[in-house]
């Protein structure tokens, strides 16, 4: 809410800057997000006299002007037009810095333009922060100044200096949507006084107004006052100002008192043009289906049953709480006027404005709640506006319809006060006295004494309610401070705890293999899901996305990733390895969590897409990715024990580039996959489900006794793949093979056509003792000649 | 033959010795160090020549022989072998230097991977309040309606729920769900089974997450994280939320870093605080970072409000508790000089790599 500073004045008597209103107002909980200065310069700016006016001799849009300013007269030259000689206006001599347009501060120099001196400039309204927009320079009024005046500081002979503060108000305090609201909660924490508010209540009610509430559930208070012989008119400067402090424009007296009161009391009324409506069957009620209603700004609005109208007999007048109906509004012939003030329920206002997208600052209070009390009060102070503003003969007195709720009541309990702020350093009664400040009232009950919550409180309830406005009022920093003490919590739910210390040792092992690590948001498209061979009903679905891209939730991480990965490529990123571990979600299916409504499992995926500037290094460039893929993925699973997984979409892979994990999978992706998404060059994926959690950790004894290195070397069909010749080797069962590697494997002229030769290294060790030369030849021995047979059919020979 | 006398010998010793020392120190590779000691000490060597002799000596005189016999072997091994340690060092060094590899060529290339500045951030603040004893805990993203707004104590209609844009999932079912707004639920899923195991206490957890709103813009994304903690026992105060408060913004920041609470409103905590650190970057001085304020908005916490104890089956008045939540992209953006929120999401491998430690 913008709050001015100089209307806040005429509330309180608050003694500091409008800086200092914006920390107090914080403290008690409404913090503000700027403070706008208005008229900033005028301290700096003096009275100056037009006494020539004439053409820039080398400039036709430029004006040649003498300013008298008391002391001297300066000449001034000026792009503006809208002056003539004998005008006040408001000059920034050599010296002065006025905010300037961007309100970044300018510094007044002599100046030379076009061969004229400058000595100051004639402001203009946005040049002194008075306005956003303004044509010409400022002129000031001529009626309150005089020659005397030349040289005074604009300033001391006019007070549109102000300080306008953007005020955030909490949803639970539709009651300090207001000044009166605000000054109430400074006053009470500074101990100031609060000014007293004219009003008017007028006496011998006879009423002629017979308000009726359809349901209370919907509206809880309804008062009407008709008054007669209003004069329809403009505004005075005073009173549109203070509109405008609120962002607000004057449109004619009658709907300004309107606005002035909601503004300061916070409440909302509504004024109908009396002879329009019919004073004895006006109420509140709900639409009925196929009603319509033409508002103020001559929208047609087909109402909806659950929406709730001002209505006469003739049908509905006003959208309630949020708009005035056109028919019968306030006019240029108005003459008698009808009063409304209500307190309706805040979810149906809510509701209406949603559907119907219809705000105002009358929606934006009721809909976070206003109190039914004190309804009266609010149209004594219309009625004292109206006086002011443009008179009237009779009111017709106040007549309130309301559900008869008393005001919130609860037992004074200091001992549970105390348990949850602390110590306070304060008695009762002096915590009585601060909590009066706000309106709270308290009366002797029992043994104890019961508290009354202010009457415009409409969020309270709870003792709590009062230990919060003990805070706000005492400062938040001056409860009880208490040292860190800590203890063991109880546990009674599913501990997830191992599966993301697994995830997070897997996901720093991909980290020192070059991956880094890619959070993305949750959302997907079933469109890019399916590129990745995820299709059907499964998704969870957003039922109001943000953007079509974004409507379901991600059922894999690999989709998203890889469309970040392209992403990376076309900006020219190198080395593009990315891994992401989190959620993925599906409709139905396993879950990690209890009483989960969709099923979330917790997954892994790694993208690498080599990139042709990727190979341009001075060393070993020439293995194949699809090796160096499979390597990392080696060395990163392999201290890892993993569950297998169920559900999981394995994409297209090139023929035969798969590496098999239960957990998930792993490979270069197939040329079509890669086509679909758009993507040129190779990729390289892998996805794993991460459940279960890291096994206990053992340890050995490291061997002692020393080892014999052996090669073999064969020649083979070309067919023969090492898999298979590595297979083999584990299956013969060796003695004391302790490992054995292909190391050398190539085909060349030198072999028959159709022929591959391959080398493998063998390590023999005994783990108990020394092992002798003939036991390894032995065994040595053994394995060749396991291949040799086996792999008869290939035509394998040793070299 | 006549008896030799050892003097003469001796003498001979000497100069073989002198003789033997000047070969040494003229030496200039490591093999000529050896051919000395050949020279001298191998099988047809002057001095060992010398020595074959000693057997025409008399006892007297062979251990007079034999003594400087002794001490000139001595000397000269030890010269011997210091000389040729020295030149083999020296020859070696001549012939590494004069190896054709290139050391000024690059070394073989190893992409450097790190992790999410979110993932940093999370990982360190779950440490932190781990030590301030407080356990994590976890909880679906998709979320029932009601544990996330109905039992927090959101009315119906009330406009609190706009202060928490929301994300509806589309459901079979009768219950709504939606995409969770913020972690609290979670403090719902915990109240609800603590309610159903005998209302042991004290609960202490701490629930980080990813947490959705309907907001995109440049300050706003539609995910983010949040770390929520919550702790119920019979006499948790204000005082010991800002304790731990205070506890974990000294260590994530650093120690000289102050906490201030502000009043200010949630619908499931009453008293409910805004909770601002000095600022990290003016110290609290005033920047245009803080706005000129000296402070930076870093948390929303409070006491758990009685209804949300009442509606999760706890007796309000005989329990009470805390709870705060923090969002972590915004302590990343502090803590790691992050300009721009969109970063994050965006995934620029040169944006994650560019990490300065």
């Amino acid at each position: 809410m913008k709050l001015s500073y100089k209307v806040f004045l005429d509330w309180v008597d608050f003694s500091g800057g409008a800086k200092d209103l914006a920390n107090v107002l914080a403290d008690l909980g409404f913090p503000n997000d700027g403070i706008t200065a208005v008229g900033g310069g005028l301290d700096q700016v003096v009275v100056g006299k037009v006494l020539t006016k004439t053409k820039h001799p080398e400039a036709d849009r430029l004006n040649l002007l003498t300013v008298d300013i008391g002391s001297e007269q300066l000449p001034i030259v000026c792009g503006a037009h809208n002056m003539k000689v004998g005008d006040f206006v408001a000059l920034a001599p050599i010296g002065a810095t006025i905010p300037g347009k961007d309100g970044q501060g300018m510094a007044m120099k002599e100046a030379k333009i076009r061969g004229q001196t400058s000595k100051g400039m004639c402001c203009s309204l946005v040049e002194l922060q008075l306005a956003n927009e303004s044509e010409g320079i400022l002129i000031l009024p001529s009626e309150k100044i005089s020659d005397k005046d030349l040289g005074r500081k604009v300033s001391e002979l006019f007070d549109w200096q102000d300080w306008i503060l953007e005020v955030d108000i909490t949803p639970n305090r539709g009651d300090a949507l207001c000044v009166r609201g605000l000054a109430r909660e400074v006053a009470a924490k500074l101990g100031l006084k609060m000014k007293t508010l004219n009003t008017i209540k007028w006496k011998n009610p006879v009423s002629t107004v017979n308000p009726f509430i359809e349901s209370f559930s919907d509206a809880s208070g309804f008062a009407a006052c008709l008054v007669n012989g209003v004069k329809f008119g403009e505004t005075p400067e005073k009173w549109q100002n203070f509109l405008k402090s609120f962002g607000a424009r004057s449109i004619s007296n009658l709907v300004d008192i309107t606005n002035i009161v909601m503004f300061e009391l916070g409440h909302p009324l509504h004024f109908f043009d009396a002879d329009k409506v019919d004073a004895q069957t006006i109420g509140v009620r709900r639409a009925r289906p196929g009603e319509t209603l033409v508002l103020l700004n001559d929208t047609v609005l087909e109402l909806h049953p659950d929406d709730l109208v001002i209505a006469d007999a003739t049908g509905p007048l006003s959208l309630a709480g949020v708009m005035g109906g056109a028919k019968s509004s306030i006019s240029e012939t108005t003459k008698n006027i009808l009063i409304e003030v209500a307190s309706f329920n805040p979810a149906s206002i809510r509701a209406t404005t949603r559907r119907h997208q219809i705000f105002s600052e009358s929606s934006v209070r009721f809909e976070k709640g206003l109190t039914i009390f004190h309804l009266d009060e609010v149209i004594e102070r219309a009625l004292a506006l109206l006086k002011e503003l443009s008179d009237f003969e009779i009111a017709a007195g106040t007549k309130i319809v309301d559900k008869q709720i008393q005001p919130k009541q609860i037992l004074w309990d200091r001992g549970r006060i105390e348990a949850k702020l602390g110590k306070i350093g304060k008695t009762d009664d002096e915590l009585f006295e601060f909590l009066r400040r706000l309106e709270y009232s308290f009366e002797p009950k029992g043994s104890t004494v019961a508290v009354n919550f202010p009457w415009y409180r409409t969020d309270v309830q709870h003792l709590e309610d009062v230990m919060e406005d003990i805070g706000r009022l005492l400062g938040y920093e001056n409860l009880e401070k208490k040292p860190l003490v800590s203890f063991e919590s109880k546990k009674f739910w599913k501990d997830l705890t191992p599966e993301l210390k697994l995830s997070d040792q897997i996901l720093d092992s991909f980290i020192s293999f070059g991956f880094s690590e890619a959070i993305h948001l949750s959302f997907s498209s079933p469109a890019l899901e399916k590129k990745l061979g995820y299709e059907g009903d499964d998704f969870v679905v957003v039922e109001n996305p943000i953007h079509s891209e974004k409507s379901v939730l991600r059922r894999s991480i690999l989709p998203g990733l890889l469309a970040r990965a392209k992403e990376n490529a076309f900006n020219g990123e190198d080395e593009i390895r990315l891994v992401e571990v989190g959620p993925i979600y599906s409709a139905s299916g396993e879950t990690i969590f209890e009483e989960s409504p969709k099923a979330e499992r917790l997954s892994i995926a790694c993208v690498w897409l080599p990139r042709p500037q990727d190979k341009k290094h001075l060393w070993n460039p020439n293995t194949d990715p699809f090796f160096i893929f499979k390597g990392m993925m080696e060395s990163i699973w392999s201290p890892f024990k993993m569950r297998p997984a169920r559900n999981l979409q394995i994409p297209a892979f090139y023929p035969k580039r798969i590496l098999n994990h239960p957990h998930g999978f792993a490979g270069e992706l197939h040329p079509t996959v890669l086509k679909a998404m758009d993507l040129s060059g190779r990729a390289f994926v892998g996805e794993w489900l991460i459940q279960g959690r890291l096994a206990d950790e053992r340890y050995e004894f490291p061997f002692i006794y020393p080892s014999i290195d052996m090669d073999a070397s064969f020649v083979a069909g070309e067919n023969l793949s090492v898999g298979a010749m590595m297979e083999c080797f584990q299956k013969t069962k060796a003695p004391y093979l302790e490992w054995v590697r292909p190391y050398d494997i190539f085909q060349s002229e030198d072999l028959k056509p159709k022929k591959k030769s391959m080398t493998f290294a063998m390590r023999y060790r005994n783990l108990e003792r020394t092992l002798t030369l003939e036991e390894a030849k032995n065994s040595h021995e053994q394995l060749i000649a396991s291949v040799l047979k086996t792999f008869q059919p290939f035509e394998i020979a040793l070299r | 033959m006549a008896e030799l006398t050892s003097s003469k010998t001796i003498d001979l010793l000497k100069t073989l010795s002198s003789e033997a020392k000047e070969k040494i120190s003229a030496a200039k590779l490591a093999v000529d160090v050896e051919q000395v000691r050949v020279s001298y000490f191998g099988k047809k060597g002057f001095i060992s020549e010398v020595l074959a002799s000693l057997k025409n000596f008399n006892a007297e005189a062979r251990k007079e022989i034999g003594q400087v016999s002794n001490q000139v072997r001595e000397e000269l091994e030890s010269l011997l072998s210091q000389k040729k340690a020295e030149l083999e060092t020296r020859e070696l060094d001549q012939k590494l230097l004069k190896d054709q590899l290139d050391p000024t060529a690059p070394g073989v290339f190893y992409p450097r991977g790190e992790l999410h500045p979110i993932r940093k951030v999370l990982r360190e603040a779950v440490q932190i309040f781990e030590k301030a004893g407080l356990t994590p805990a976890y909880g679906p993203e998709v979320e029932y309606e009601n544990y996330c707004f109905d039992k927090l104590n959101f009315k119906p209609g009330h406009a609190a729920r706009d202060m928490q844009a929301t994300f509806f999932v589309k459901n079979q079912g009768t219950e709504r769900l939606v995409l969770r707004t913020h972690t609290s639920p979670v403090q719902v899923r915990i109240l609800l089974k603590a309610a159903q195991n005998n209302f042991e206490l004290p609960i202490r957890v701490q629930i980080p997450g990813r947490v959705y709103r309907v907001d995109d813009d440049s300050t706003h994304a539609p995910m983010f994280h949040q770390i929520e903690g919550l702790a119920v026992d019979r006499t948790a105060t204000m005082g010991d939320l800002r304790a731990v408060l205070d506890y974990f913004f000294r260590n994530f920041f650093d120690e000289k870093t102050k906490i201030r609470f502000r009043p200010s409103f949630f619908p499931f905590t009453e008293p409910s605080a805004e909770v601002d650190a000095s600022c990290v970057f003016c110290k609290g001085s005033g920047c245009k970072v803080c706005k000129q304020s000296g402070w930076l908005e870093v948390a929303g916490a409070g006491l758990v409000h009685p209804e949300v104890f009442d509606l999760c089956g706890w007796d309000s008045k005989s329990v009470q508790g805390w709870a705060f939540g923090l969002g972590i992209e915004r302590l990343a953006m502090l803590k790691l000089g992050i300009p721009d929120l969109r970063l994050f999401f965006e995934n620029r491998l040169s944006f994650l790599r560019a990490a300065q430690k």
